[in-house]
Formats: structure tokens, C-alpha cells, sequence
């Protein structure tokens, strides 16, 4: 990531805990501007968590926080006005026409995209006069991202805004952050279980594991550290083959599959050269990516 | 200036509000008329239109989105303020100056009166901020109502008032800075803010009163998301368990989770106690029929004690559903009479240990009820249980039923006072067998969700 920009978001040494219950246990990040982060992580994992930390529901017990440059507790309204958040409750006025509760946000902020607004409202396909308690939870959700994304925040801040949205919304909200993110120095933090959209726009990973952060990289980096080895030879192949850092292998006669942490090139030449073998090294998906990490971590690698 | 005028929309946005509105208005349109300018009306209204009117602030508080709005926080204390000195200005001109014409040399009285009822109802509106349930306390302020009656407009409030002017004006100046900066506090909207929170109806539906209540017990004193519920869950677990079987044993089961098995112990104390201290201050209303209030209440009580919709959970049919509510229902209805029958018997039992008590130079001796009142609920479960079933999820809808029902249960006693027992004994089948119609129709023909 790029350390050389100001820092949008910052923790160092974050802890909060609920009672017994050690939400998140000394976590430091740093997030610098223009990227679009993905929070992964299990239920209960602390991802919701660190997230109201960031818009300043939550205030640190432990460590330090600072969103945008400024204590979270201490966000002016300035700055308040630099940041989006759609919540996982995705709770919105009920009573109000979808009309009615735009209109009652857009009065709050004066950089507000009124374009925008109106091509979200016909591409979400949302009917002005309907009341927002009659709304479908994937129709409320569209409306919860369009309420976040207008008043165009430099830091947006998306928590499970996907998980009600039927394949087509999804798609159309994905590349709304791509387009959102083409504006220098905006920075999109989305957590998410459908890890299967989220690795379409995201170029950087932060992995939640029972309120430890234990991965922050870039997700090229990431896709780096993992891959798959396809392998084809012309005799039969040991079992287990003899790659280092081998996570997963199956071995069928003269064919097998295996996935391996920190392969080097030269590994797989002089496993080819040896076998009499072709490999073929694959890079892994995110939910596979996701899998290793957490697995990687439960073993205490 | 935009973003008030965007939360003061709020007013006539929410449907809601207009029930509260009817009830202002006709408050005032009857203080009107009936010539009644006691203040001791006027502050505990104000307050508690200030109780509602903040719970709202609350729940859009409650919403995380309005966490981040930049000024909102600084909205609600510029809200109440603008409300209660509107609300204030018309309430003090609609009891103090309309029903007799003020000379003006009482402007000043007036204007603290103005000044008071703002106070009050920046006060109710912070109440309504910092309280989770605004219900329960809009009941305690029945209290000064009814005490009101024995207060005239030179009461002792009204006495102190022209009194001591200034010191008047003073206490409310005090009191609209305190809720003022209390309103305003960035730690109150961020200890409501994700949190579920009851509604303004909410507080009449009892599967909203569940929800909210588990998620109270889930979260007690962590801010963690909703994980299920410790005593809910496994009277759930048990009632999809037990679905399996047929006969006696499912309906046992379905009616044990309905409202046995998930109301708890203090749930049946607290309508209890609360029916006891009613038979007490009803004993002294010196009229019988005055205590019929009580048993309605007590219809109603009996109906907010179903916690949760068994039939929901269980994979049964539409004739098996139909048969779970009416056992339901015959169940509640006993349930609801026994509880009535007991108090009579209680009053009864404390009658002689009662010792008389003196109003307006009057003995008043403590009265006994009437057991044939023990069929009040009888009458109004049935009713109640088939319009909850009807509208369940439309809580504006049930209150407009229930409000007008509530009159007349009130008078139907009164006006059957002096009746034969037939007809007290005939109404409670006539009731059932409307009930029964109703359910019939709702379990078999209805969408059931």
C-alpha cells in the first residue's frame, strides 16, 4: 500500500472488549487513500467492530484511532461529510417515502450528487413514492448504498452492503465502486462474506481472525503467496509430493493437484525436471485465498 | 436552517404522530369548551407530548446512517426547542386565555406559563431520548391528571406561578438550558446509534415488545450484534421439537411456547402487582362501577402476555392452526377471568382490614368488586386476541380499534349495572363465538403472512 499518503485510516494498538469478550485485541492498520479494501473475516471475527471504530460509534479503550487524520470521537462535521457508511443493520426511517428520506439526507450535505442520485434511483430501479417499511430487504439495502455513495465521500465505508442483493444489483453496485474509485484518493472499505464479487474490485486485503488482524497486504501479494499446482507427468507421482509449504495435495496416478504457500519458480522447474512433469501454477480465489490465511492462522503459522 | 426544516418534517411524515395529534386536539377543543384553564392539565400534557415527540429523535438517532449526518447531533436540542415553544404557545393560549379572557395585566403570567410549558416539554423530550420505553411513563403521568380533579385553577401549582414570576420564568429558563445541553451531547446519539430501539406503536405489538426484549436480554451490557436470545431460543427449540407428534401433546406444547412456556415468572407478577395496587385505589373510587376500568385493563394485560407465535414455528396445517388458537384463546380467556377472579376474591379477603378514608369531609369505606366483574375479561380477551390475529403487524390500525373499544368497555358495565345476570352470562359466548368466527376465517381463508 501506499505509505507515502497520508494515512485515511490509522490504529495502532487497537483493543475493545465487551464485557468478557476481547472484540478486537491490538490492532494496527494503516489505510492510505485511493484503494478499495476488503475486510474479511468470520462471524464474530470483529470486522463490524473495527468498523464503528472507524466512524466513531465505538471509542478505543486500548491503542489509538484516527480516521481522516482526526480522532473518530472528535470528527468535525466537515469531516463527517467526507465519509460514507452503510451499517450491516442497513436501519433506515421507515416511515418516510424513499423520496421523503433522500430528500431528509440530501438536506445534510451540501456536496450532494443530485446526477447521481437521479441515475441510481432509475439503475436501482426504486420507486420514489414507495414507503420504505414496504421495501424488500434488497430494494432497502440498494437504497441504504445510494444514501451513502451521493453525498460522493472521500472515505466510504461498506459493511455487508452486498448481502441482500439479488446477482444483478450486485453487479450494478460493483461497478458503482469502480467508478467511485476512478476520483483520486477516494478509499472504499467493504466487508463482505460474498467473497466471490468482492475480489472483482478489491485491491487490498484485510483479514479479521477472533479480533486479530492477521493479514494486511496487498491482494496482488496475497495472490502472490498462494497458487495451485496442476500437474501432469509421465509416470505415477509420490504422494505427498515434495513441494515446501504444500497446504492441500491429491494425487491421482500420474496426474495431482496441489496447493502450495511461497513456491518458487525454481521449485516447480526442478520438480518438472525431475518428474519429468508439467506443471501448471494457478493463482487462487479469494474465497480459497481466504480459507489458507485463516487455516494457515488456526495452526499458528 | 435546511436540515431543521427537514427534521421538523418528521412531524407530519410519520403517520403515527397523528394519532397523538387527535388526542392533543381533542384535549384542547374539550378544555376549551368546558371553560377549564387549570394549569395542573397543561405541564404534564406538554411533557408528555415532549416524551413522544423525543422518542421519535430517538429512533432516528437509533438509525447508524444518522450517526455520520454532519450537525445532526446539533439538530435535536434546536428541534425540541423550536416544538415546545410551538407546542407550548398554542396549549397555553388553547387552556389559560380562550376558555376566559385574560385582563393584560396578566401577559406576564402568560408568558411564564409559555416559558413553563417549553421547559416541559424539553424536559419530556429529553425523557424520550434517554428512555428506551416511553409508554410506562406516559401512565405515571395519568397520575397528575387524575389528581388534577381535585385542583382548580387556583391550585397550588397556578397559586405559585403568579406568586413567584420571575423565579417561574427562572426554573424554566434553567430547565431549557439543562435538556438543551443534554439533547445535544454527542455520547447520547452514539449510545443510541445501531441499537433497536420500540417505535411509537411498537410498544403495543407484542411480537415488536418480544424482539425488543430479547435483544435487551441478549445484549445486556455489551453493544455486541444480536446472537439469540438465552430464554427465547429454547422454548423455540422446543416447540419445532415437539411439533412432530399429534393430539394432545402438540397442542400442549404449541400453547406452553405461545405464552406459558416464554412469558416469564415476572412477566405474571408484574400483572399482578400492578392489578393490586389498581383494587387498591379503585376500592376508595366510592363508586362499583368506576372499578370496571380495571378489569379491562386486565382483558388487556392478558393479551400483551402472548410472547411469541408458536403456530409460526411449527409445520402444521390450516385446520391444525385453527385449532391451536381456539385452544389459545379458550386458554387466555381462562387465564385472563382466573386473574380477575382472584383480585375480586383479594378484595373481598382485605375488605374488613381496609380502614375508611376521608374526602371533602366524607367517610369513603374501601368496596369490595362485584364477582360478576370477573366476566369483564371474558368478554373483551376473545375480542381482543381475534383483532390482534386480524391486524397483527398493523399496530396504528389496532390502536384505532382498541382506543374506542376501550370507551366502551368502560360503559358497557356501567350500563349493564342494573342488568339480569343472563345478560352478564350471555355476553361472554356471544364475544367467543365472534372470536371464534373471526379466527376461523383468518386461520383457514387468510394469507397467513
Amino acid at each position: 500500500m501506499n505509505t507515502h499518503a497520508q494515512p485515511v485510516v490509522e490504529f495502532r494498538g487497537l483493543s475493545k472488549r465487551f464485557g468478557s469478550t476481547v472484540a478486537l485485541d491490538r490492532v494496527s492498520l494503516s489505510l492510505a487513500p485511493g484503494h478499495i479494501v476488503g475486510l474479511l473475516g468470520a462471524n464474530g471475527s470483529g470486522k463490524t467492530t473495527l468498523l464503528r471504530h472507524v466512524v466513531g460509534l465505538y471509542l478505543a479503550q486500548d491503542g489509538e484511532c484516527a480516521t481522516l487524520g482526526c480522532s473518530p470521537g472528535d470528527l468535525t462535521p466537515e469531516l463527517m461529510a467526507r465519509i460514507g457508511y452503510v451499517a450491516q443493520e442497513g436501519e433506515l426511517l421507515e416511515w418516510m417515502s424513499v423520496r421523503q428520506h433522500i430528500a431528509y439526507v440530501r438536506a445534510y450535505y451540501a456536496g450532494w450528487n443530485q446526477e447521481l442520485e437521479e441515475r441510481l434511483v432509475a439503475e436501482f430501479e426504486l420507486t420514489p413514492k414507495a414507503r420504505v417499511a414496504s421495501l424488500s430487504p434488497g430494494v432497502w439495502q440498494r437504497l441504504a448504498i445510494l444514501l451513502a455513495v451521493c453525498p460522493e465521500p472521500d472515505l466510504l465505508i461498506l459493511d455487508e452492503p452486498a448481502a441482500g442483493l439479488d446477482p444483478i444489483a450486485r453487479g450494478q453496485f460493483l461497478d458503482l465502486l469502480m467508478e467511485i474509485i476512478q476520483t483520486p484518493d477516494r478509499t472504499i472499505v467493504i466487508s463482505s462474506h460474498i467473497l466471490g464479487d468482492v475480489e472483482k474490485v478489491i485491491d487490498h486485503v484485510l483479514i479479521m481472525h477472533e479480533g486479530h488482524l492477521i493479514r494486511d497486504c496487498s491482494f496482488a501479494d496475497l495472490q502472490e503467496e498462494f497458487a495451485q499446482l496442476v500437474i501432469t507427468a509421465a509416470a505415477p507421482l509420490p504422494d505427498p509430493l515434495p513441494f515446501a509449504g504444500m497446504l492441500s495435495c491429491k494425487v491421482s496416478g500420474r496426474e495431482a493437484e496441489a496447493v502450495v504457500r511461497q513456491v518458487s519458480e525454481d521449485a516447480v522447474r526442478s520438480f518438472e525436471a525431475s518428474h519429468q512433469a508439467k506443471v501448471e501454477v494457478r493463482g487462487l480465489g479469494l474465497e480459497d485465498l481466504y480459507r489458507y490465511v485463516v487455516k494457515g492462522e488456526q495452526r499458528g503459522e | 436552517m435546511r436540515i431543521l426544516a427537514a427534521n421538523l418534517k418528521h412531524l407530519y411524515q410519520r403517520r403515527s404522530l397523528w394519532l397523538v395529534y387527535l388526542f392533543l386536539t381533542s384535549s384542547m377543543v374539550v378544555s376549551v369548551l368546558a371553560a377549564s384553564s387549570s394549569l395542573v392539565y397543561l405541564f404534564p400534557l406538554l411533557l408528555g407530548v415532549g416524551l413522544v415527540l423525543g422518542s421519535c429523535q430517538r429512533e432516528v438517532a437509533s438509525r447508524p446512517f444518522s450517526f455520520l449526518l454532519p450537525r445532526h447531533t446539533g439538530v435535536a436540542p434546536r428541534q425540541a426547542l423550536l416544538q415546545g415553544a410551538l407546542f407550548a404557545a398554542v396549549a397555553s393560549l388553547c387552556w389559560f386565555v380562550l376558555p376566559q379572557p385574560m385582563p393584560s395585566q396578566h401577559l406576564g403570567l402568560l408568558g411564564a406559563v409559555w416559558l413553563l410549558g417549553t421547559a416541559c416539554y424539553m424536559a419530556g423530550a429529553v425523557l424520550g431520548f434517554v428512555l428506551p420505553l416511553v409508554f410506562p411513563i406516559l401512565g405515571w403521568l395519568f397520575l397528575p391528571f387524575a389528581a388534577s380533579r381535585r385542583l382548580t385553577t387556583q391550585g397550588v401549582l397556578c397559586l405559585a406561578i403568579r406568586e413567584r414570576l420571575g423565579l417561574a420564568a427562572l426554573l424554566a429558563l434553567g430547565m431549557i438550558v439543562w435538556s438543551w445541553w443534554r439533547l445535544g451531547r454527542r455520547s447520547l446519539t452514539r449510545r443510541w446509534s445501531g441499537r433497536r430501539t420500540l417505535s411509537l406503536l411498537d410498544e403495543f405489538s407484542p411480537a415488536k415488545r418480544t424482539q425488543y426484549r430479547q435483544w435487551r436480554k441478549t445484549n445486556k451490557g455489551s453493544r455486541q450484534p444480536e446472537r439469540g436470545s438465552g430464554p427465547v431460543a429454547p422454548s423455540c427449540i422446543k416447540g419445532i421439537r415437539h411439533s412432530r407428534p399429534e393430539g394432545v401433546l402438540l397442542y400442549w406444547h404449541a400453547v406452553r411456547s405461545e405464552w406459558l412456556g416464554a412469558t416469564t415468572g415476572r412477566g405474571y407478577l408484574n400483572a399482578l402487582g400492578i392489578g393490586t395496587v389498581f383494587l387498591l385505589v379503585m376500592g376508595y373510587s366510592g363508586d362499583g362501577r368506576r372499578s370496571a376500568v380495571l378489569f379491562v385493563m386486565l382483558a388487556n394485560m392478558a393479551n400483551g402476555l402472548r410472547r411469541i407465535h408458536a403456530t409460526t414455528l411449527l409445520s402444521i396445517g390450516r385446520r391444525q392452526r385453527y385449532a391451536l388458537a381456539v385452544v389459545s384463546v379458550l386458554l387466555l380467556t381462562a387465564l385472563s377471568a382466573g386473574m380477575a377472579y382472584l383480585l375480586i376474591a383479594l378484595s373481598h379477603a382485605v375488605a374488613p382490614l381496609m380502614p375508611p378514608i376521608t374526602r371533602r369531609g366524607a367517610p369513603v369505606p374501601f368496596q369490595p368488586f362485584p364477582y360478576v366483574y370477573a366476566l369483564i375479561p371474558t368478554v373483551l380477551t376473545p375480542l381482543a386476541f381475534a383483532g390482534l390475529a386480524w391486524r397483527k403487524g398493523r399496530t396504528g390500525v389496532v390502536m384505532l380499534i382498541w382506543m374506542p373499544l376501550f370507551v366502551v368497555a368502560l360503559l358497557v358495565p356501567q350500563a349493564l349495572w342494573g342488568m339480569s345476570l343472563a345478560v352478564w352470562f350471555a355476553l361472554p359466548f356471544v364475544s367467543m363465538l365472534a372470536s371464534l368466527g373471526v379466527l376461523r376465517y383468518h386461520c383457514l381463508r387468510r394469507d397467513i403472512v
